[in-house]
């Protein structure tokens, strides 16, 4: 038994070596032509840099505007995060304890948004009505309600998991509604809102087309569109924008191998129950 | 019990969340239906209402288009969901085994999830440049060469590839929840009887991770009928419209300038229908064979 189990195993980490090369090898080519010269990189795009040479992510920098698109991400990322979590934990919470009547259809309703058309030609006609188009108000607000229906969702299943004891003395003792949601459910929920946050700042750091759409002032650019646009304008000098694909990715991948625990348990809760 | 908080309490805690899923979702969607009907153009001034004419130009004048784009999307994602769920069991079933190093080659295989289109698209844009890009340095040494992304044959093979090296970490991780809940008496009590290998994979594994399979598979096809901005990324529907799925179509209906936005809101309506009906056959297959299997 042991080996025959032997044999197996090597080719399992021969097979598993050779997928993860191809996921992890285009990045390390990215960031190793982000290192080199112009010259460098058309010469041999192959090669392995001779020099650190960080002139690159300078230009990259500069020419990008990418102090602003980091600022707005940073801004769009971090508002629609908190405000997609305390609007679900507060939404997540009365659905879950059926306080309200019809609990049964928004859930219906939420399961059916998994199919529902994009709808941005109505969406760009309310935002541009509205002039939430190009504000940063606006954005946050759609990049936060645009799947706020699945956040729900993930919370509702994990307030079940809170006894309903709690609730009761909470009340005996006075607390009210909304302060007992924000100050007791919410800290108890802490694993799946961490989760839920995980999920929102994946999205709204990536988003691309919601910007694309949203947000076509250059001062309110995040990094995604930014990098984009950049690519039309210097699509010739590949160093300069490699380094600016390494800025962008940087932030994420800090994140990822940081909290890839409640990314990873987001990504399968959220699917398997939406 | 005791009812212990004010009646409206409830309602007020929901309305945020209620609100924005309101604007943000059913209105939209529900807009697209209406503004379908209509020539509406960006100015809600100026617009009337057309009945289905839209849709019949769409069936009657854009035929071959339409056809075209729903042809590409199918091959898209019949491809993209058979390599992704086939690829997706095979490493959940690998990073499920004993062995060293299992949580890094997890990350690992999962990390292109966390990178977003842009960088996907730009990435591998460099990568597949026809002039210095890497790849074609790689086809060089066998001495030849190609146009990559933007040879009409190549490019839908290359834009399926890298919709798989983007979401095949996905699909293995929903399989490895999967693969976790299969308990291990069973194969204990399998390889009593002499299944081990393939054939406790074949007659235990697959049998008890069929719910989860379905459940990929109509994610992956969901997935891939609706993706447009990575191939917008990758290849803007180009060259020569062979990689112009529906939903690249429908999106660049929109800025057309030929076209009213009330006309591609019909082809918005289409494209949700053709996903419905993809949905309910591949369902009812599903359903079908699980209940011959059981």
């Amino acid at each position: 038994m042991k080996l025959t189990a032997k044999l197996p195993y090597g080719l399992a980490h021969v097979i598993l070596i050779l997928f993860s090369l191809l996921m992890l090898l285009p990045i390390l080519m990215i960031v190793n032509i982000a290192l080199k010269t112009n010259t460098e990189f058309l010469n041999s795009p192959m090669a392995i840099a001779k020099s650190l040479n960080f002139d690159n992510f300078k230009e990259a920098w500069k020419q990008g505007d990418m102090v602003v698109n980091f600022k707005n991400s940073l801004i769009y990322t971090a508002c629609s995060t908190v405000l997609t979590c305390v609007i679900a934990a507060l939404a997540a919470y009365p659905i879950s304890r059926k306080h309200v009547r019809g609990t049964g259809f928004l859930l219906g309703l939420i399961g059916i948004t998994l199919f529902l058309p994009d709808g941005i030609v109505p969406l760009l006609f309310f935002m541009k009505y509205t002039e939430l188009l190009n504000t940063y108000g606006g954005y946050i607000l759609l990049s936060s309600g645009i799947n706020m229906a699945l956040m729900v969702f993930i919370l509702v299943g994990f307030v079940k998991n809170i006894p309903m004891e709690l609730d009761e003395a909470a009340a005996l003792d006075g607390c009210g509604y909304f302060r007992y949601i924000l100050t007791i459910i919410m800290p108890l929920l802490k694993p799946a809102i961490t989760t839920v946050a995980m999920l929102k700042i994946i999205n709204v750091w990536n988003d691309f087309i919601n910007p694309y759409l949203y947000l076509t002032d250059k001062e309110k650019r995040p990094l995604t569109s930014g990098l984009y646009l950049f690519v039309g304008e210097f699509s010739t000098d590949w160093t300069i924008l490699a380094a600016g694909i390494v800025i962008v990715v940087t932030p994420l991948v800090l994140v990822y191998l940081f909290l890839q625990k409640y990314i990873i348990s987001g990504v399968s809760s959220g699917a398997l129950k939406g | 019990m005791v009812k212990t908080y004010r009646s409206w309490a409830p309602w007020m805690a929901i309305l945020p969340a209620l609100l924005l899923f309101f604007v943000f979702k059913i209105y939209p969607a529900l807009g697209t239906l209406f503004f379908s009907m209509t020539d509406f153009n960006g100015n809600i001034d100026h617009y009337s209402w057309v009945g289905l004419k839209n849709y019949k130009n769409a069936l009657t004048i854009n035929f071959d288009d339409l056809m075209n784009a729903i042809g590409i999307s199918f091959t898209f994602a019949f491809f993209t969901t058979v390599i992704q769920n086939v690829l997706g069991v095979a490493l959940a079933v690998l990073v499920n085994l004993k062995i060293r190093g299992k949580n890094a080659y997890r990350s690992i295989l999962f990390m292109p999830n966390v990178l977003g289109v842009v960088i996907i698209g730009l990435v591998w844009t460099l990568i597949f440049d026809p002039y210095s890009g890497p790849m074609n340095q790689i086809l060089s040494l066998f001495g030849t060469s190609s146009s990559m992304l933007g040879d009409s044959k190549l490019a839908l093979p290359l834009v399926i590839f890298v919709q798989v090296w983007t979401s095949v970490g996905y699909a293995m991780v929903l399989y490895l929840a999967g693969l976790q809940g299969i308990s291990q008496d069973i194969y204990e009590a399998a390889s009593m009887d002499g299944a081990v290998g393939w054939k406790s994979f074949r007659h235990i594994t697959l049998p008890l991770l069929q719910p989860i399979i379905g459940v990929n598979i109509l994610l992956s096809i969901i997935g891939s009928l609706r993706v447009f901005d990575l191939i917008m990324i990758l290849t803007n529907g180009g060259p020569d419209d062979s990689t112009m799925t529906l939903g690249m179509f429908v999106f660049k209906t929109i800025f057309d300038s030929n076209g009213t936005q009330g006309y591609a809101s019909a082809l918005g309506i289409i494209h949700f229908l053709v996903i419905a009906v993809v949905v309910v056959i591949v369902q009812t297959y599903m359903r079908r064979r699980e209940e011959k299997l059981s």
